[in-house]
């Protein structure tokens, strides 16, 4: 079954042992951004996508890494409808990486 | 082979990229203890304390931290003296460099390099057999 943690950054035991601690965080983060978007305060929204968009380049999530960075884009152009879109969407996907990660042994 | 203990200061406020940061060292050092902050207020806790037996001998640095960010921390290093200053070896680790960061980044004399994320085992690699 493909999975997004199914990725040659996650190539051994112990890496993925820490995909619990990234999908908390990411989860974290999410909801940061989320307070940080609906409050109008898009600096901090960035820093905080920033900050996402680096831990998915970590762990080798690739949907993850081109959401954030779709969503930076966004925020910066002040698209701001439809960065609400694609905050919908983002959430989605971290709800997705997280029911993944309860599969993973 | 490293021989004497080598003790490293991640630096990020990722608490899961400390940790796989963490793992590549442990499996490229014999005898390394690793140090994590999640900001440069919790580095500089680290940094200067007095019970400390040894400081880091080298330390990674992530660029954009909440509460005293990776710029603040270099800025406070750079305006302070300690007898370590001149042992001092940071590496910035950074999804990326803008010209501005990258122009600030070389007042440092103590920066010795910078890295775009993600750290690799092979990067790893190459920064213990140039650092260390």
């Amino acid at each position: 079954m493909s999975s997004h943690f199914n990725n040659p950054r996650l190539n051994s035991v112990e890496l993925r042992k820490l995909i619990p601690i990234f999908v908390s965080e990411i989860t974290e983060d999410l909801n940061a951004f989320e307070a940080a978007f609906n409050s109008a305060d898009y600096k901090f929204s960035l820093e905080v996508l920033h900050k996402i968009k680096g831990s998915a380049l970590s762990f080798g999530i690739t949907a993850l890494e081109e959401k954030a960075k779709e969503l930076l884009g966004l925020i910066r152009l002040e698209k701001l409808q439809h960065a609400f879109k694609e905050l919908i969407s983002l959430k989605l996907l971290i709800r997705e990486l997280s029911e993944e990660s309860k599969k993973i042994a | 082979m490293i021989d004497s203990k080598t003790k490293i200061l991640l630096i990020d406020d990722s608490e899961a990229i400390n940790e796989m940061n963490s793992y590549f060292f442990r499996q490229n050092i014999e005898n390394v203890e690793i140090l994590t902050a999640k900001n440069g207020k919790e580095a500089l806790a680290i940094i200067e304390n007095p019970d400390s037996e040894k400081l880091p001998d080298l330390v990674l640095l992530d660029l954009k931290m909440p509460v005293f960010n990776g710029i603040e921390f270099l800025e406070y290093l750079n305006s302070i003296e300690f007898s370590y200053k001149d042992k001092l070896n940071v590496i910035l680790l950074t999804t990326s460099m803008n010209p501005d960061d990258k122009k600030r980044i070389g007042e440092f004399p103590f920066v010795s390099n910078y890295l775009i994320k993600p750290l690799s085992m092979k990067q790893v690699k190459i920064i213990i057999s140039t650092n260390l």
